[in-house]
């Protein structure tokens, strides 16, 4: 779409102002219908560098699993949002300051009620989360860089899973598997030539489309990040933090 | 056990579930250095693989840089980072201009550099900005006058 594109590599004010972050800063702590479901859509797309980063301080897989859902539970039905700094608050840093203070504040109180029947507002994969988990390298980083480094990765996923759908409808599925490797690497690694007679297409037609998949992966990529942000200025300055991130490897 | 895979870009490790099989840092390479706009620049950047300059954080910056207050980033374009600053000593607020690293390893370059230097801090008018230093400090630098 266009307008779609024009908008995601250059967010206008007004677009902005429609982007899930700023929706739910700007309802604050009224329970506006848009704002739970803006918020809801972040919380399903962000969940588990939060269980990731709960779980390497040290709580117990059962443990994590409840106060992921907990926390999440708390957060959609709570009006926590009012707390988040309308100016230059992030999503993400506002996720991980709202799980602190819930394991400071709440965590101890929720454990001794153990309610049963929780309310699963936001449906996790809380078994499969574990079985990713434990494929985690192990290393030495901290549990917030672990949180920073999963919530990287949820983005690209995110990124490149909407991205793949896309080419899916449009029948292009195999263009899409065959080109993806273009998105990182040169054309030394990627021979066009050869990826032309794979596909049955010249070899102009194939760069063309290289172009065109990169174009729509970075559109999309600055549009997802804009989701998580509070201003238009933010946007580059946070893939930036992103790659930093990734880089301290 | 599978063998571990490696990103056949940079190298590193990839781990198991490194999205749609390629590595999350080349990945956001790619998109690093275009700017929010995408431009057709920033498309044959990310054609040839060419490695993006990552400008460094106001606190990377304070360690080179103890003579100013960082207080915060401005910009980014194809020949280095801007950010506001002030001079503690005369209290003034200046732009400091970071070159990328590899730049300065260029003998040539790091000549006409300096020659230009020289020549914009001999200039003094309203519509130009003054320099008011400029030199290494792991990696090129200008200092003009602060943004207003």
């Amino acid at each position: 779409m266009t307008s779609d594109k024009r908008d995601a590599a250059k967010p206008s004010d007004a677009w902005f102002a429609t982007t899930r972050w700023t929706v739910v800063l700007s309802a604050g702590d009224s329970s506006s219908p848009h704002a739970a479901t803006a918020l809801e859509s972040l919380c399903r797309a962000y969940w588990y560098p939060l269980y990731a980063y709960v779980r390497r301080r040290g709580h117990s897989p059962p443990d994590a699993q409840d106060l992921t859902q907990e926390f999440f539970s708390q957060l959609l039905e709570h009006h926590w949002i009012a707390r988040a700094d309308r100016h230059k608050g992030r999503f993400r840093s506002f996720l991980l300051m709202a799980m602190n203070r819930f394991l400071a504040n709440e965590w101890d109180k929720v454990k001794t009620l153990k309610r049963g029947g929780q309310v699963q507002r936001v449906p996790l994969s809380l078994d499969a989360a574990e079985t990713r988990y434990a494929q985690e390298p192990a290393d030495t980083s901290t549990p917030e860089q672990v949180f920073e480094k999963q919530w990287v990765l949820a983005l690209l996923d995110s990124v490149l899973s909407h991205l793949r759908e896309q080419y899916v409808r449009d029948g292009k599925a195999v263009l899409f598997d065959m080109l993806k490797p273009c998105l990182i690497g040169s054309r030394e690694l990627q021979p066009y030539a050869a990826i032309a007679a794979e596909l049955d297409m010249t070899e102009g037609a194939v760069k063309v489309a290289v172009c065109r998949l990169r174009e729509r992966y970075r559109e999309r990529l600055k549009g997802e990040i804009a989701h998580t942000v509070a201003s238009p200025g933010d946007v580059e300055e946070e893939l930036r933090h992103l790659f930093r991130v990734l880089a301290r490897r | 056990m599978s063998a571990m895979r490696i990103c056949s870009v940079c190298g590193k490790p990839l781990a198991a579930n490194a999205p749609q099989g390629l590595c999350p840092e080349c990945l956001l390479n790619a998109a690093l250095g275009t700017g929010v706009d995408v431009g057709p620049d920033s498309q044959s950047q990310a054609e040839s693989g060419k490695v993006s300059f990552v400008a460094p954080t106001p606190d990377e910056l304070a360690k080179p840089f103890p003579q100013l207050e960082i207080m915060g980033f401005v910009g980014q374009g194809g020949m280095g980072a801007v950010y506001k600053a002030r001079q503690k000593a005369l209290e003034r607020v200046v732009a400091l201009k970071i070159l990328p690293p590899g730049i300065g390893r260029d003998p040539a370059f790091a000549e006409r550099f300096a020659r230009e230097a020289k020549a914009l801090a001999k200039l003094n008018h309203p519509g130009i900005v003054t320099l008011y230093e400029f030199g290494q400090a792991d990696g090129l630098f200008l200092f003009p006058d602060g943004v207003r």
